[in-house]
């Protein structure tokens, strides 16, 4: 997994890379300046409630592409994980998303890997709580459901 | 003892009258957006008001514009200073009316804004909506409703993504589903949803879309 996080994080424009599993570990090679492992997991748990949301309206999501003037936040949602990349924002799409899909479709053939995200139980419907969001964010989840 | 409360439960001209009626010498204090709101009262009517960088007849219409805030009036505050010298009702009549004309322009603004998305070249689908998840306007959207609350929900998680992230200030989104793609990005303080035909490249359209938002600021 590591190795392949290093792969993409190879790719020109890529700050960092790191993968969120639904039972909460986050797997990541070193985290820039700034950044730590309570960073990417807040940075993850918004993304899955974001893809929640979607499944709730029946319009599943796959990938996220977000432009910001400073940057630029690309994931990746899987059933049970999220791949999440920090960029750069001209970041070379094309030669990412080509590294990415072979990335993936490495770790997901890997046993090891399969057997990691087989065992997670965690739903992303379970991360719409009222617990995990401010009051206006539960309002808008209230109306979806 | 302070009167508290929600200006979302308790609307802005119902205290007003209360205020006024009663001849109270009192403070309204509302807090948005990280801005304080203040109107006195003394002498059955409204004497002065300050709302960001605004004071007197100025920053009570300001005030009647908010929908939401906590509240709290105190009783026998006297005002720093008398700014406001019309009557009450007068006061309250001439915010709403400037309220009412605000809607109308920007309703125009909507319509035209919306069809020219609509005539984008792969757009299928438009939905503007604002923060609080209500629909302003929107042209073949399923369960537009649902649809518009999801999108302000999406928009408050990007917007924390970018600060967490430190990446700035939100520009655009694109949203990959298996059957369709959607652009979500923002208009003044009002979101906006296209969906498109997956096929169409995510460069045109986001273009199309700034020319469009320049041209209808």
């Amino acid at each position: 997994m590591k190795e392949k996080l290093e792969e993409i994080t190879g790719v020109s424009g890529v700050r960092t890379a790191f993968i969120y599993f639904n039972d909460g570990e986050v797997v990541f090679n070193s985290a820039p300046q700034g950044f730590d492992k309570e960073t990417f997991e807040e940075i993850a748990k918004d993304v899955v409630q974001m893809t929640a949301i979607f499944d709730r309206l029946a319009t599943p999501i796959t990938e996220y592409d977000l432009k910001f003037d400073n940057g630029r936040v690309i994931a990746y949602t899987q059933h049970n994980y999220t791949l999440i990349i920090l960029c750069e924002p001209g970041v070379s799409l094309a030669m990412l998303r080509l590294t990415v899909n072979v990335a993936i479709a490495d770790m997901e053939a890997d046993k090891k890997f399969q057997k990691r995200v087989g065992k997670i139980e965690t739903t992303r419907r379970s991360f719409l709580v009222r617990s995990n969001m401010d009051p206006e964010s539960w309002s808008l989840v209230e109306t979806v459901s | 003892m302070a009167l508290v409360g929600n200006l979302k439960d308790l609307k802005l001209t119902n205290i007003v009258q209360l205020n006024c009626m009663e001849k109270n010498q009192a403070l309204f204090t509302v807090e948005h957006q990280k801005k304080v709101g203040k109107i006195y009262f003394a002498e059955g009517n409204i004497v002065h008001a300050e709302y960001a960088g605004h004071e007197g007849d100025e920053a009570v219409y300001k005030i009647l514009q908010i929908k939401e805030g906590p509240f709290k009036v105190e009783n026998n505050v006297p005002p720093p200073k008398r700014t406001i010298n019309t009557p009450w009702s007068n006061v309250l009549m001439e915010g709403l009316r400037l309220i009412d004309e605000a809607k109308e322009a920007k309703g125009d603004a909507l319509s035209k804004f919306s069809k020219e998305l609509k005539n984008i070249n792969g757009v299928n689908g438009v939905l503007i909506g604002n923060s609080f998840g209500e629909i302003l306007m929107e042209e073949s959207i399923a369960n537009g409703k649902r649809t518009s609350a999801a999108m302000a929900f999406v928009l408050r998680k990007i917007e924390k993504i970018g600060r967490a992230s430190k990446s700035g200030t939100f520009k655009i989104g694109f949203i990959a589903g298996k059957n369709d793609k959607k652009i979500v990005s923002k208009w003044s303080e009002d979101v906006v949803k296209l969906i498109v035909d997956p096929k169409m490249s995510s460069d045109t359209v986001e273009q199309a879309l700034e020319r469009i938002k320049q041209q209808n600021p």
